[in-house]
């Protein structure tokens, strides 16, 4: 069975007639405009975003690791709440509400705040994470030799604590890019919603989303096998 | 003269009296061998001489500082005082020789050049140079327990301290800890050693302390305690570990 009859078969019969002709024509406008207009979007969204929440996951873990006071109580009720509520909520309340405080964001800059707050909490449980891994002997150890609290963590602690965290930050950055589709639903023309425009006009779905999921596999595919590798390393470093 | 003098020491871990009322002086060049059973307080007693415990009653003075005192510079004690630990405890992610490096070019300042140097020496002396640029993890255990002990002598303390440095070792291996604890003994080092094997104590140490349950139970000449101890308890467990 070729393409263009199993296309007209997916579909009602007849009724897809007029569309089996540009098929490939259909297709090669999907990857031009994916390429050229989705692709970059969503990099730069899942770039910027995770760099930012790492930023703030490293900062959030750490103190909370080192539990100073009251500090720790409002970053533990961050994280909770962002753990708590769906990320569209986050970005609904984001973009409808902050307004409201005469906060005007763009649609990209709301979109890299929500993805950074959300992320940057479970990063921050990460971090937070891999740091409690470090036995309790490592940081004795570290005081016995008199380094102080800097640089026990500088120099000890945290470089142990970084090569634990790789696997899941690889993890967690493939949620992240999978989580900037969410934007395209405050108009944001990420790979997701030129999809969805393109749907519309070419009443093609299937093509379309087999399309999108390819460019989302390929981008994220990699990641994921990079933190099972990663994992792997570390498991026979630490073993 | 007095370089550790340890007075009225109480330990409290919440609702466990572990330490009750520790009493006891070492000198210059002393070695002195801790004995005991296990969880009568000799690790818990070596913990708080570095500060890693806090007591909740009495005094340790440690080369003329108050390490019971709250304002006390606990990085200079630890500058004067080390800790051998029974697991090694090295750093996974340095290499042998910058284990021995970064506490003495972060915590005393010593010239980068000038420490690779001291921890060469060091490595030569306690038989490991070849294993320099090795990670601990590609270490035998003794190899690593040597490791540790060049880390600790290289920060040049007054006193050192063995908190069971042999009991994680595979039995071959101990002999050639000792021996280097014994050379260290004898060139004059301050050594405070919790251990069962009590060969090295008759061979090495000045005195034993034998502690049961918080207490020092009594202390004297290695021999007289392991040969003709006066205390039934001490009697009792020098028996036990006879027998073994």
């Amino acid at each position: 069975m070729d393409l263009h009859s199993w296309i007209r078969d997916y579909g009602s019969g007849d009724a897809m007639e007029p569309f089996s002709g540009d098929v490939l024509l259909i297709t090669r406008t999907l990857f031009v405009l994916y390429f050229t207009k989705g692709l970059p979007v969503t990099i730069y969204l899942s770039l910027l975003g995770f760099i930012t929440a790492m930023l703030l996951g490293f900062v959030v873990g750490l103190i909370r690791f080192l539990r100073v006071p009251i500090i720790r109580d409002l970053l533990q009720a961050y994280v909770d709440g962002m753990r708590g509520l769906p990320f569209l909520m986050v970005l609904y309340f984001l973009f409808h509400v902050l307004p409201f405080f005469d906060i005007r964001l763009t649609a990209f800059a709301t979109a890299v705040l929500a993805l950074t707050l959300h992320t940057g909490a479970y990063i921050s449980e990460i971090v937070r994470g891999c740091l409690l891994a470090i036995p309790k002997t490592q940081h004795e150890s570290a005081q016995s030799l008199a380094l102080n609290l800097r640089q026990r963590l500088q120099y000890v602690i945290i470089p142990q604590a970084v090569s634990l965290s790789l696997p899941p930050l690889a993890g967690q950055s493939v949620l992240h890019i999978k989580d900037t589709s969410v934007v395209s639903i405050i108009a944001l023309a990420e790979l997701t919603r030129v999809g969805r425009i393109q749907m519309q006009t070419n009443g093609e779905p299937l093509l379309t989303y087999a399309i999108l999921a390819l460019f989302y596999f390929v981008l994220c595919y990699p990641v994921l096998k990079l933190s099972i590798g990663l994992e792997g390393r570390i498991a026979r470093k630490f073993r | 003269m007095a370089i550790v003098e340890v007075r009225d020491v109480h330990k409290h871990f919440s609702q466990l009296h572990v330490l009750k009322g520790i009493s006891f002086e070492v000198d210059v060049g002393e070695t002195v061998v801790f004995a005991g059973p296990s969880g009568s307080g000799k690790s818990t007693l070596l913990r708080c001489l570095n500060g890693l415990e806090k007591i909740q009653r009495g005094s340790i003075m440690v080369d003329g500082l108050p390490v019971h005192d709250h304002k006390v510079d606990l990085l200079e004690v630890r500058r004067r005082i080390g800790i051998v630990f029974q697991q090694f405890n090295l750093f996974p992610h340095l290499t042998v020789l910058s284990n021995i490096t970064l506490p003495l070019i972060k915590a005393k300042g010593v010239e980068p050049e000038r420490a690779r140097g001291l921890a060469m020496d060091l490595l030569g002396k306690v038989g490991i140079a070849e294993k320099a640029h090795v990670y601990p993890g590609n270490l035998s255990g003794g190899q690593q327990q040597r490791a540790a002990i060049a880390r600790a002598l290289a920060m040049e303390p007054k006193v050192v301290m063995f908190d069971e440095p042999t009991s994680a070792l595979d039995p071959e291996l101990t002999g050639g800890i000792l021996e280097v604890m014994a050379a260290l003994a004898k060139e004059g080092m301050t050594m405070l050693v919790v251990t069962h094997e009590m060969g090295f104590a008759r061979r090495a140490a000045n005195r034993m302390i034998f502690m049961d349950d918080g207490l020092i139970v009594e202390s004297g000449k290695p021999e007289e305690l392991i040969e003709i101890p006066r205390q039934e308890r001490t009697k009792r467990f020098m028996q036990e570990i006879g027998d073994r």
